[in-house]
Protein backbone atom coordinates (compact mmCIF):
# COMPACT_ATOMS: atom_id res chain seq x y z
CA UNK A 1 0.00 0.00 0.00
CA UNK A 2 2.93 2.28 0.69
CA UNK A 3 4.12 2.09 -3.32
CA UNK A 4 0.65 2.40 -4.23
CA UNK A 5 -0.02 5.57 -2.15
CA UNK A 6 3.29 7.41 -4.02
CA UNK A 7 2.14 6.17 -7.26
CA UNK A 8 -1.26 6.76 -9.30
CA UNK A 9 -1.12 3.09 -10.13
CA UNK A 10 1.87 0.37 -10.55
CA UNK A 11 2.22 -2.50 -12.53
CA UNK A 12 2.30 -6.08 -11.06
CA UNK A 13 5.79 -6.38 -12.08
CA UNK A 14 7.20 -3.13 -10.54
CA UNK A 15 5.19 -4.26 -7.65
CA UNK A 16 6.97 -7.62 -7.74
CA UNK A 17 10.40 -6.29 -8.10
CA UNK A 18 10.43 -3.80 -5.71
CA UNK A 19 8.89 -5.72 -2.80
CA UNK A 20 11.09 -8.77 -3.52
CA UNK A 21 8.14 -10.64 -3.84
CA UNK A 22 6.95 -14.07 -5.42
CA UNK A 23 4.28 -14.09 -8.02
CA UNK A 24 1.87 -16.23 -5.49
CA UNK A 25 2.56 -14.26 -2.51
CA UNK A 26 2.44 -10.69 -3.95
CA UNK A 27 -1.16 -12.14 -5.92
CA UNK A 28 -2.54 -13.25 -2.17
CA UNK A 29 -1.52 -9.63 -0.44
CA UNK A 30 -3.40 -7.64 -3.47
CA UNK A 31 -6.67 -10.55 -3.30
CA UNK A 32 -7.32 -9.36 0.17
CA UNK A 33 -6.64 -5.58 0.03
CA UNK A 34 -8.65 -5.75 -3.44
CA UNK A 35 -11.38 -8.03 -1.03
CA UNK A 36 -11.39 -4.88 1.45
CA UNK A 37 -12.13 -2.46 -1.12
CA UNK A 38 -8.21 -0.97 -0.40
CA UNK A 39 -6.99 -1.70 -4.06
CA UNK A 40 -8.64 -1.52 -7.49
CA UNK A 41 -6.87 -4.25 -10.41
CA UNK A 42 -7.44 -3.47 -13.97
CA UNK A 43 -5.84 -5.38 -16.57
CA UNK A 44 -5.42 -4.51 -20.23
CA UNK A 45 -2.48 -5.39 -22.66
CA UNK A 46 0.60 -3.46 -24.00
CA UNK A 47 2.72 -5.14 -26.80
CA UNK A 48 0.37 -7.72 -26.85
CA UNK A 49 1.13 -9.07 -23.56
CA UNK A 50 -1.47 -8.94 -20.54
CA UNK A 51 -0.56 -6.22 -18.25
CA UNK A 52 -2.44 -6.08 -14.83
CA UNK A 53 -1.83 -2.61 -12.69
CA UNK A 54 -2.98 -1.58 -9.03
CA UNK A 55 -4.21 1.17 -7.83
CA UNK A 56 -5.21 2.34 -4.36
CA UNK A 57 -8.75 3.32 -3.85
CA UNK A 58 -10.44 6.06 -2.07
CA UNK A 59 -11.00 3.75 0.77
CA UNK A 60 -7.80 2.87 0.46
CA UNK A 61 -6.06 6.33 0.64
CA UNK A 62 -8.40 6.91 3.62
CA UNK A 63 -7.28 3.86 5.55
CA UNK A 64 -3.53 4.41 5.05
CA UNK A 65 -3.56 7.66 5.88
CA UNK A 66 -4.75 6.93 9.55
CA UNK A 67 -3.06 4.36 9.50
CA UNK A 68 0.06 6.59 9.20
CA UNK A 69 -1.59 8.90 11.60
CA UNK A 70 -1.83 6.54 14.07
CA UNK A 71 1.87 5.44 13.47
CA UNK A 72 3.04 9.26 13.64
CA UNK A 73 0.75 9.38 17.22
CA UNK A 74 2.48 6.58 18.83
CA UNK A 75 6.30 7.58 18.36
CA UNK A 76 4.95 11.43 19.43
CA UNK A 77 3.63 9.67 22.41
CA UNK A 78 6.70 7.51 23.28
CA UNK A 79 9.13 10.47 22.57
CA UNK A 80 11.46 11.31 25.31
CA UNK A 81 10.83 14.52 26.90
CA UNK B 1 2.25 -1.64 19.60
CA UNK B 2 5.94 -1.32 20.37
CA UNK B 3 7.20 2.80 19.93
CA UNK B 4 10.42 1.59 18.22
CA UNK B 5 8.62 -0.65 15.71
CA UNK B 6 5.67 2.32 15.31
CA UNK B 7 8.96 4.24 13.80
CA UNK B 8 10.50 1.59 11.74
CA UNK B 9 7.42 0.96 10.08
CA UNK B 10 7.47 4.83 9.43
CA UNK B 11 10.52 4.55 7.88
CA UNK B 12 10.30 1.60 5.72
CA UNK B 13 6.72 3.46 4.32
CA UNK B 14 8.70 6.81 3.65
CA UNK B 15 11.50 4.63 1.76
CA UNK B 16 8.80 2.66 -0.19
CA UNK B 17 7.01 5.75 -1.26
CA UNK B 18 9.98 7.30 -2.63
CA UNK B 19 11.09 4.27 -4.92
CA UNK B 20 7.45 4.39 -5.87
CA UNK B 21 7.23 8.48 -6.98
CA UNK B 22 8.95 7.79 -10.69
CA UNK B 23 9.04 10.16 -13.05
CA UNK B 24 6.23 9.61 -15.17
CA UNK B 25 5.09 12.37 -17.57
CA UNK B 26 5.22 11.61 -20.89
CA UNK B 27 8.56 11.43 -22.57
CA UNK B 28 7.23 10.93 -26.52
CA UNK B 29 6.79 14.75 -27.19
CA UNK B 30 9.85 15.29 -25.44
CA UNK B 31 11.89 12.57 -27.16
CA UNK B 32 10.57 14.32 -30.21
CA UNK B 33 11.35 17.80 -29.82
CA UNK B 34 15.13 17.00 -28.84
CA UNK B 35 14.86 14.60 -31.87
CA UNK B 36 13.92 17.08 -34.55
CA UNK B 37 15.83 20.02 -33.10
CA UNK B 38 19.19 17.48 -33.56
CA UNK B 39 18.22 16.45 -36.83
CA UNK B 40 17.90 20.27 -37.21
CA UNK B 41 21.21 21.72 -36.00
CA UNK B 42 22.98 18.64 -37.67
CA UNK B 43 21.51 19.95 -41.20
CA UNK B 44 22.54 23.65 -40.26
CA UNK B 45 25.99 22.36 -39.43
CA UNK B 46 26.55 20.54 -42.29
CA UNK B 47 25.35 23.18 -44.74
CA UNK B 48 26.71 26.02 -43.42
CA UNK B 49 30.29 23.89 -42.58
CA UNK B 50 29.87 24.64 -38.64
CA UNK B 51 33.68 23.10 -38.29
CA UNK B 52 35.72 25.10 -36.88
CA UNK B 53 35.09 24.22 -32.30
CA UNK B 54 34.27 27.24 -31.74
CA UNK B 55 31.23 27.34 -34.25
CA UNK B 56 30.73 23.46 -33.56
CA UNK B 57 30.15 24.44 -29.88
CA UNK B 58 28.03 26.85 -30.21
CA UNK B 59 25.70 25.33 -32.73
CA UNK B 60 25.70 22.37 -30.57
CA UNK B 61 25.28 24.17 -27.06
CA UNK B 62 23.14 26.18 -28.29
CA UNK B 63 20.86 23.23 -29.54
CA UNK B 64 21.24 21.63 -26.42
CA UNK B 65 20.29 24.99 -24.40
CA UNK B 66 16.91 24.86 -26.50
CA UNK B 67 16.09 21.24 -25.70
CA UNK B 68 16.17 21.66 -22.22
CA UNK B 69 14.37 24.89 -22.48
CA UNK B 70 11.79 23.18 -24.64
CA UNK B 71 11.34 19.89 -22.28
CA UNK B 72 10.80 21.87 -19.22
CA UNK B 73 8.17 23.81 -21.08
CA UNK B 74 6.69 20.41 -22.64
CA UNK B 75 6.84 18.51 -18.83
CA UNK B 76 5.10 21.89 -16.89
CA UNK B 77 2.49 22.47 -19.65
CA UNK B 78 1.62 18.48 -18.70
CA UNK B 79 2.15 19.06 -14.63
CA UNK B 80 -0.50 21.48 -15.14
CA UNK B 81 -2.66 19.64 -16.98
CA UNK B 82 -2.54 16.60 -14.68
CA UNK B 83 -3.31 19.79 -11.58
CA UNK B 84 0.01 18.56 -10.30
CA UNK B 85 3.43 20.45 -9.05
CA UNK B 86 5.66 20.02 -11.67
CA UNK B 87 8.99 20.60 -9.25
CA UNK B 88 7.53 17.37 -7.57
CA UNK B 89 10.31 15.01 -5.97
CA UNK B 90 10.34 12.38 -8.77
CA UNK B 91 11.54 15.20 -10.81
CA UNK B 92 13.93 16.91 -8.69
CA UNK B 93 15.67 12.84 -8.32
CA UNK B 94 15.53 12.86 -12.07
CA UNK B 95 17.31 16.92 -12.29
CA UNK B 96 19.64 15.45 -9.33
CA UNK B 97 20.55 11.72 -11.54
CA UNK B 98 21.26 13.98 -14.87
CA UNK B 99 23.15 16.79 -13.35
CA UNK B 100 26.71 14.78 -12.61
CA UNK B 101 27.30 13.66 -16.23
CA UNK B 102 25.69 16.34 -18.14
CA UNK B 103 27.44 18.95 -16.01
CA UNK B 104 30.80 16.98 -16.85
CA UNK B 105 29.72 17.21 -20.54
CA UNK B 106 29.72 20.68 -19.90
CA UNK B 107 33.06 21.39 -18.49
CA UNK B 108 35.00 19.28 -21.13
CA UNK B 109 32.97 21.45 -23.50
CA UNK B 110 35.22 24.12 -21.78
CA UNK B 111 38.18 22.10 -22.02
CA UNK B 112 38.46 21.68 -25.51
CA UNK B 113 37.23 24.95 -26.32
CA UNK B 114 40.46 26.27 -24.53
CA UNK B 115 42.89 23.32 -24.74
CA UNK B 116 41.94 21.70 -28.23
CA UNK B 117 40.29 24.78 -30.52
CA UNK B 118 41.13 22.58 -33.23
CA UNK B 119 38.14 21.27 -36.36
CA UNK B 120 40.07 18.01 -35.56
CA UNK B 121 38.81 16.99 -32.32
CA UNK B 122 35.23 17.96 -33.28
CA UNK B 123 34.64 13.97 -33.23
CA UNK B 124 36.35 13.19 -29.97
CA UNK B 125 34.40 16.33 -28.28
CA UNK B 126 31.45 14.40 -29.58
CA UNK B 127 32.05 11.29 -28.63
CA UNK B 128 32.48 12.64 -25.37
CA UNK B 129 29.08 14.42 -25.45
CA UNK B 130 27.20 11.30 -26.45
CA UNK B 131 29.11 9.07 -23.54
CA UNK B 132 28.27 11.20 -20.74
CA UNK B 133 24.80 11.62 -22.13
CA UNK B 134 24.29 8.17 -22.27
CA UNK B 135 25.38 7.76 -18.83
CA UNK B 136 23.05 10.78 -17.74
CA UNK B 137 20.04 9.43 -18.99
CA UNK B 138 20.87 6.03 -17.78
CA UNK B 139 21.24 7.47 -14.25
CA UNK B 140 18.18 9.04 -14.43
CA UNK B 141 16.14 5.97 -15.80
CA UNK B 142 16.58 4.90 -12.11
CA UNK B 143 13.64 7.20 -11.05
CA UNK B 144 11.99 6.48 -14.53
CA UNK B 145 9.97 4.15 -16.29
CA UNK B 146 11.68 1.10 -17.39
CA UNK B 147 12.97 1.38 -20.72
CA UNK B 148 15.00 4.83 -20.37
CA UNK B 149 18.02 2.94 -18.65
CA UNK B 150 17.83 0.67 -21.55
CA UNK B 151 17.88 3.92 -24.02
CA UNK B 152 20.91 4.77 -21.89
CA UNK B 153 22.97 1.68 -22.52
CA UNK B 154 22.00 2.17 -26.61
CA UNK B 155 23.22 5.07 -26.94
CA UNK B 156 26.56 4.48 -24.86
CA UNK B 157 27.28 1.00 -26.14
CA UNK B 158 26.57 3.23 -30.12
CA UNK B 159 29.07 5.40 -29.68
CA UNK B 160 31.37 2.99 -28.10
CA UNK B 161 31.41 0.69 -30.73
CA UNK B 162 31.37 3.37 -32.97
CA UNK B 163 34.81 4.20 -31.56
CA UNK B 164 36.08 0.94 -30.89
CA UNK B 165 35.43 0.26 -34.68
CA UNK B 166 37.20 3.74 -35.64
CA UNK B 167 40.50 2.61 -33.47
CA UNK B 168 41.05 -0.49 -34.52
CA UNK B 169 40.19 -0.10 -38.04
CA UNK B 170 42.82 2.82 -37.32
CA UNK B 171 40.58 5.44 -38.95
CA UNK B 172 41.25 8.56 -38.76
CA UNK B 173 38.88 10.69 -36.25
CA UNK B 174 38.74 13.73 -38.68
CA UNK B 175 35.05 12.55 -39.27
CA UNK B 176 32.12 15.59 -39.79
CA UNK B 177 31.19 15.40 -36.64
CA UNK B 178 27.62 16.85 -37.22
CA UNK B 179 26.88 13.48 -38.53
CA UNK B 180 27.82 11.83 -35.46
CA UNK B 181 25.35 14.20 -33.19
CA UNK B 182 22.55 14.18 -35.83
CA UNK B 183 22.48 10.05 -35.39
CA UNK B 184 22.48 10.27 -31.57
CA UNK B 185 20.82 13.08 -31.16
CA UNK B 186 18.77 13.29 -33.68
CA UNK B 187 17.52 10.62 -35.18
CA UNK B 188 17.78 8.19 -32.55
CA UNK B 189 15.79 10.49 -30.07
CA UNK B 190 13.28 10.43 -33.05
CA UNK B 191 12.78 7.15 -33.31
CA UNK B 192 12.44 6.38 -29.67
CA UNK B 193 9.45 9.27 -29.55
CA UNK B 194 7.65 7.67 -31.86
CA UNK B 195 7.90 4.15 -30.39
CA UNK B 196 7.11 5.85 -26.92
CA UNK B 197 4.25 7.95 -28.64
CA UNK B 198 3.32 4.57 -30.72
CA UNK B 199 3.03 1.69 -27.16
CA UNK B 200 -0.03 3.78 -25.42
CA UNK B 201 -1.89 1.05 -23.80
CA UNK B 202 -5.25 0.84 -23.81
CA UNK B 203 -7.17 -0.18 -20.15
CA UNK B 204 -9.83 -2.01 -19.58
CA UNK B 205 -10.85 -2.83 -15.48
CA UNK B 206 -10.98 -6.08 -14.06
Amino acid sequence: MSMLAAAPELSFTELRSALAMTDGNLTTHIRALQQEGYVAVAKSYQHNRPLTTCSLTAAGRKAFAEYIDLLEQIVRQNKPK
Amino acid sequence: MEPKWAEENLQTIRTLMERSAVYRRALAPIMLYAGALGVIAAAAGLVFHLDAMRAFCSLWLGAAALAIGGAFLIARRQALKDKESFWSPPTRRVAQALSPALTSGAIISVLFIVGANDESFTALLAFFWILFYGCAIHSAGFFMPRGIRLFGWMIIAGISSFFAVLVLAHASLNLNAHWLMGFFFGVLHLAYGAYLYLTEKGKSAA
